[in-house]
């Protein structure tokens, strides 16, 4: 299914679109925003409103979903209860079905798929934790973290990631 | 049936309501299949019934074959009922020996494309209303005598407005006030909108009036304590509380307070000001005599200081005593009318504004106070941190109103206020920057759309966006509102000196309480609910008690007034008679059935502890006996009795189990039986067919008055005789409370419908096949679907396993009920 | 303190790789209060959201849900440093507990390596079990060097208050934990405008401007209400108020200078604790609060 037919279906299943009705665009969630604050083009209240409308492909092919900080001050201030923030992460899951990832946010994603850290362990880090009298880090489980990531329609599974999966099988 | 009758002699008229019924129901075939149900003396069908030729037919039918039972099938009894009880009366025969199948609502409207099936139901609820009808009694009305007087609870604008009414029509009424002073609201008010006309000035006279009036009876700084009694005669027991001060010899000339020690903040001042602990709220107040407060006085016993009754003394008045004592005053009233108004929510609850944290953050009655030439400030607006004038106000809306993290509904009059006071602002300091921040401007009434105009005429800023929060610049005072501003589409920070708060209007403190003390419910939100929100929104479920004003939910004054005015003619309906009938749907007792007449020793009173309107009684070693006048008709007594001593009339367990055995004659396996209660799920249903939601039409109904007169019997002879599922409906019953007419039946039908089910469990019954559920007269929808829910089920359980279940419990089930129902009344299915 | 103290220790990544400093401030001052924190073996990253619930939930649900079920296998509740990490696995956690359809899912991905949630395991951060766990009055106890006369502005950021319902740390239109953190230590924290507003640090790597942008108001607000420093509690604030304050600066041609401090960094320096001990690494220079604080700074 399309992306767009998702949030379609999405929008249009019973009890979320009953959440999102609810709406009466009282722009609470724009009013707080630090992104809308300095963004104009970004506006929560005009996405939601954009979704309950049926208007999805713009906001879908666009990068604004990407710039929710996940402050959540939207959720928690919305007279309607409506979870703001959990919506457009909702969003982003979509979006990212139909390709559209920022690039440095999938290099991450892929870092996690091949090293099970969003970070690379520097060689600088390593000397700091021996003076600090750290423990080094201790290493992640890279086989259970891909063999749950393969089950998944994660987009940040590389074509590494699968080689070293099967790999380990043989 | 009524032996003194002679045998039944029944007319079935049905019903073409044009094409509402024609259009679905072959209405001849239906008269046709009447005809031949045993009794029936004749079968007619006709267009509109409820029209003159209708009626007119059915009472020379009674005339001139003698009819002692009439049934209409047609529209929902809730409709028409009262019409042809009238129209039977008026040929000679009891209005109670009328019964009514409900073929529109339930039937014609909502299984259009049933076509078999609904002529089926059709036939199935006409052989059910016969049935009822052969078991009918002549009925009285109940009559009781008619105290001429009235109480009204609550003495702000909308109670002074009825008690003057009622006072103007010669009655004798009591007015109750729990403040120091008659005036609520409005005497806090500065100008009232859209007129701006000085509040007090235009209230005052109103106060004074109804205080000189001579069949008016003002108890003032005085609370009702207890209601006993019916409608026409109730007994009411007020405390006055201690004033310390005797109203016949204070003057008002404030030497008293003058010396007082003790500093409290102003209540009526919003907080802003102060008063002391001998004081009057306002200048204008009526009664005008000084009140002492004993919970902030310095001490009465042991006495800690005199200085006020010595300055009284030096007056001359002497009118101080520190030996008062609460009063109690007793009196009957025929009708009372509660008008006690509402409170404003803490707006401290909503952070994200700083009320209560940033001094400059204020609520509407506060600035309210603040622009009164009489307040805490003579008049001058300033900022509470430094006291200086404002050079920039925001007016933030709906804080805590249209919040389902606080209040869900919308107060009302809140935009109006703000608008007035940015109006009144702007004339006292016309430099003054005025911002609006509104989600939507609520101006539905005479001259207030006008208003709104001359408010943006006279550049006041409205700005449409909801703040999210407001903070404060420490080194100012100033705060900074954020918000979005939707006619820009961008956000904006707005920094102003001022901000004031509309906060959501909340039920009175105490409210629930008082509605315990007079029996009546609160509405989900907490204000008094009132018998229908379209057609009674004065009237309670009680019986000579009215509501009006923001008691009934936030309005403003001139809807408090009309309200005051109509409760005051609700009121004179029956303080007019001499005699006030009651219908004479109540229960009664059998001497000889009940164990306490049978056994000197028996502590049950189970009736007793179940009415919630104490009309059983049970002295020891007597029956107990049920007052007629005070019985609302809810049959929960009837249910409940475990020696089945308890009848209702026109609700028999009989005419009730007469209707299941018709509704459950053929294959009633694929039949849900359902039990409504006359408030809220029939008419949920009726509601459902009005609004043409279409589902299946294997439901049968059988009408109660309430979900808690459903006997365990009942459900056990539907599964007995076959059914396929069993619905119990009644009036919403949440953790928040009850929304039940009769108070507390739901809660008895829960208890009993659950305990049944494990005990049905037990017998081989899915518990599945018998639902408890919650339908309120505004849910038609939730009706339609619940119907369509247990339809599925129904049909997914599959009707061989139903009869191979209801098999399985039969001998259990026939063991069970011929203990209690008498034999002969069951058919075997 | 009562029961025992002990937790499965979650540093994460940022914090473990780019920024142990925190990670040795916390380690050391809990455990100064007697809080032992064990080793947790084999984690991966929390998952972060922005890379991993932002491109697919059942993914970030396996991989925290794993994360969870090692604590649970160690039978100890998680204590992280960084907010981040304390969101991601509280929600993870409250999310599993309470819906039986996503704990189906996440189950059926964790049965693959043999794992199961059984929600036995809660998880904290360093705020709540200092300000709960060891409490003000211990910590009062701990102070050698009172920092009085220190203008501290505090940011709380969001992930350790919002969504309210998840985190239950305090209330985040008025919070207050760690104002009263910071102020055991004798320092004054100062109001400002817009208190509770975002870093802007989750979109840095997405929209650098505006990320920016927003860092700038809450460092014009910080200064104009005339604190020594700043005070953050999560290494994403950190690197957006310390480490890119230059380039917000150049960005804004606006000049704010701005010390920010980590909050046990600041408590460890009222605890007697060197700067060089305690070694982090600041790009805006904290001299001129060192001058204010009487510990000596070695």
């Amino acid at each position: 299914m399309k992306a767009v037919d998702k949030v379609r279906a999405l929008a249009e299943n019973e009890n979320y679109r009953k959440k999102l009705a609810v709406c009466y665009q009282c722009g609470v969630c724009t009013g707080g925003c630090p992104v809308a604050y300095v963004k104009p083009e970004y506006n929560p209240r005009r996405m939601l409103e954009a979704i309950i409308l049926g208007q999805y492909d713009e906001i879908l092919s666009s990068d604004l979903v990407w710039l929710c900080t996940s402050c959540h001050s939207c959720l928690e201030r919305c007279p309607q209860r409506i979870e703001v923030s959990e919506l457009l992460i909702e969003l982003r899951n979509l979006a990212a079905e139909s390709g559209n990832i920022p690039s440095l946010l999938l290099e991450r994603a892929k870092r996690i798929a091949e090293t099970g850290q969003s970070t690379p362990i520097s060689r600088a880090s390593v000397v700091w934790r021996e003076k600090l009298n750290l423990a080094p880090i201790s290493p992640a489980n890279v086989e259970e973290i891909q063999r749950i990531l393969q089950a998944t329609n994660f987009p940040g599974w590389t074509e590494r990631a699968r080689n070293q999966t099967n790999g380990r099988r043989s | 049936m009524d032996p003194s009758l002679g045998p039944s002699k029944i007319g079935v008229y049905v019903c073409h309501c044009g094409l509402n019924i024609a259009g679905t129901l072959d209405c001849e075939a239906l008269a046709k299949y009447a005809s031949t149900l045993p009794d029936v003396q004749v079968a007619r069908d006709y267009r509109y019934m409820c029209a003159d030729p209708g009626q007119v037919q059915i009472k020379k039918d009674i005339k001139e074959l003698g009819l002692n039972r009439v049934i209409v099938a047609a529209c929902s009894p809730r409709m028409h009922e009262p019409t042809f009880r009238k129209c039977v009366s008026e040929a000679g025969l009891n209005p109670y020996l009328f019964e009514m199948a409900n073929i529109r609502e339930h039937c014609s409207w909502c299984h259009p494309h049933a076509g078999d099936l609904a002529s089926e139901k059709a036939k199935d609820l006409i052989a059910s209303a016969v049935a009822k009808a052969r078991l009918l009694a002549p009925l009285q009305e109940i009559e009781v005598g008619v105290e001429r007087s009235a109480l009204v609870i609550g003495g702000g604008v909308s109670g002074i407005q009825a008690a003057l009414d009622l006072s103007d029509m010669g009655f004798q009424v009591y007015l109750v006030e729990r403040e120091p002073s008659i005036g609520g609201r409005m005497a806090q008010l500065d100008k009232t909108f859209p007129t701006l006309d000085c509040s007090i000035c235009i209230l005052g006279p109103l106060m004074v009036d109804v205080s000189r009036r001579n069949n008016v009876k003002l108890l003032a700084y005085s609370e009702v304590d207890r209601v006993d009694g019916y409608v026409g005669n109730f007994r009411v027991r007020v405390i006055r509380k201690p004033q310390y001060v005797d109203p016949t010899k204070c003057n008002a000339c404030g030497e008293c307070s003058k010396v007082c020690p003790v500093e409290v903040p102003n209540e009526f001042e919003a907080g802003l000001g102060w008063r002391k602990a001998i004081y009057t709220p306002f200048p204008q107040a009526v009664p005008p005599a000084y009140v002492l407060d004993d919970k902030n006085c310095l001490g009465l016993v042991p006495l800690a200081c005199s200085k006020c009754r010595e300055a009284c003394d030096k007056s001359g008045a002497q009118a101080i005593n520190y030996d008062a004592r609460p009063d109690i005053i007793e009196f009957r009233v025929g009708t009372i009318i509660v008008a006690t108004g509402y409170d404003l929510l803490d707006a401290s609850e909503v952070r994200e504004y700083g009320y209560g944290v940033y001094p400059n953050v204020m609520t509407c009655l506060e600035l309210e106070r603040m622009i009164n030439a009489a307040g805490p400030t003579g008049g001058k607006v300033i900022r509470p941190s430094d006291g200086k004038t404002p050079k920039r106000v925001a007016f933030i809306q709906c804080v805590g109103s249209r919040d389902e993290r606080w209040r869900a509904y919308c107060s009302g009059f809140c935009c109006m206020y703000t608008i007035k006071n940015a109006v009144l602002l702007k004339d006292h300091y016309p430099d003054l920057d005025i911002h609006i921040f509104y989600i939507d401007m609520r101006t539905n009434f005479k001259g207030y759309e006008e208003f709104y105009r001359r408010a943006r005429e006279l550049g006041i800023t409205f700005i449409r966006g909801k703040p999210a929060e407001v903070s404060e610049d420490p080194t100012t005072g100033n705060l900074v509102v954020f918000s979005e501003n939707q006619m820009t589409g961008r956000t904006m920070s707005l920094e102003a000196d001022l901000v004031v708060l509309s906060q959501s209007a909340v039920p009175r403190v105490g409210m629930d309480k008082l509605a315990r003390t007079l029996n009546i419910t609160t509405d989900g939100s907490g204000f008094l609910l009132e018998a229908h929100p379209k057609l009674k929104p004065i009237d309670t479920s009680t019986s000579g008690i009215f509501i009006s004003g923001s008691a009934q939910g936030p309005k403003d004054i001139p809807f408090s007034v009309a309200q005051g005015s109509a409760a005051a003619s609700r009121a004179a309906r029956i303080l007019s008679k001499d005699k006030w009938r009651i219908e004479p749907i109540v229960s009664s007792i059998s001497r000889d059935l009940c164990i306490h007449g049978r056994d000197p020793k028996a502590a049950c009173q189970i009736c007793v502890s179940r009415c919630p309107f104490q009309a059983i009684s049970a002295e020891p070693g007597q029956p107990a006996i049920v007052n007629p006048a005070k019985c609302q008709g809810c049959g929960t007594c009837v249910a409940e009795c475990p020696h089945n001593a308890i009848t209702q009339m026109h609700f028999t367990d009989e005419q009730i189990m007469s209707q299941i055995r018709e509704l459950l004659r053929s294959e009633p396996e694929k039949k849900i039986l359902a039990f409504l209660c006359n408030w809220c799920s029939y008419a949920g249903a009726d509601l459902a067919g009005t609004s043409r939601f279409e589902y299946p039409a294997s439901v049968r109904t059988v009408r109660t008055m309430c979900s808690g007169r459903v006997d365990k019997d009942f459900v056990m002879a539907g599964f007995m005789m076959g059914a396929g599922m069993v619905l119990v409906s009644g009036c919403r019953l949440t953790d928040m409370g009850s929304d039940c007419h009769y108070i507390s039946g739901n809660t008895w039908a829960k208890k009993r419908v659950e305990t049944l089910r494990r005990v049905l469990e037990g017998m081989g019954i899915s518990g599945e096949r018998l639902r408890l559920e919650w339908i309120s007269a505004a849910e038609g929808q939730k009706f339609a679907e619940l119907i369509r829910d247990m339809d599925q089920k129904l049909q997914a359980i599959g009707s061989e396993k139903i009869r191979e279940e209801n098999a399985r419990a039969k001998p259990n089930l026939e063991r069970m009920l011929r203990r209690t129902v008498i034999p002969a009344q069951i058919v075997h299915a | 303190m009562g029961e025992e103290a002990r937790y499965a220790w979650f540093p994460g990544c940022w914090v473990s790789n780019r920024m142990p400093y925190i990670e040795a401030a916390d380690r050391r001052l809990l455990e100064t209060f007697g809080i032992e924190l064990v080793e947790m073996k084999g984690t991966s990253c929390c998952p972060e959201p922005y890379a991993v619930l932002g491109l697919g939930r059942d993914a970030w649900l396996g991989l925290a849900g794993r994360n969870l079920s090692i604590a649970e296998e160690m039978k100890h509740d998680i204590l992280t440093p960084c907010p981040g990490c304390y969101n991601t696995l509280k929600t993870a956690n409250a999310t599993l507990r309470n819906n039986p359809t996503q704990r189906q899912r996440a189950n059926r991905l964790l049965s693959k390596i043999g794992r199961e949630f059984k929600e036995e395991i809660g998880v904290e951060h360093t705020v709540n079990v200092l300000y709960n766990k060891i409490g003000l009055e211990k910590i009062a106890g701990a102070i050698k060097y009172p920092l009085s006369g220190l203008r501290v502005a505090v940011h709380y950021g969001c992930h350790l208050l919002k969504p309210s319902r998840v985190t239950g740390i305090d209330d985040p239109e008025r919070p207050m934990v760690l104002d009263q953190l910071v102020e055991v230590t004798g320092a004054a924290s100062v109001p400002y405008v817009r208190k509770t507003l975002c870093c802007g640090g989750p979109i840095s790597s997405v929209d650098e401007k505006t990320s920016y942008a927003i860092a700038r108001e809450k460092l014009l607000k910080v200064k104009q209400a005339g604190a020594d420093c700043l005070i953050v509690a999560c290494p994403a604030c950190m690197i957006q108020y310390d480490t890119n304050q230059r380039s917000v600066e150049k960005m804004f041609s606006e000049t704010y200078d701005v010390p920010v401090l980590y909050h046990t960094e600041l408590l460890s320096l009222a605890m007697g604790i060197t700067m060089d001990e305690i070694g982090f690494l600041h790009q805006v220079k904290v001299d001129k609060v060192l001058e204010r604080i009487h510990a000596p700074k070695a």
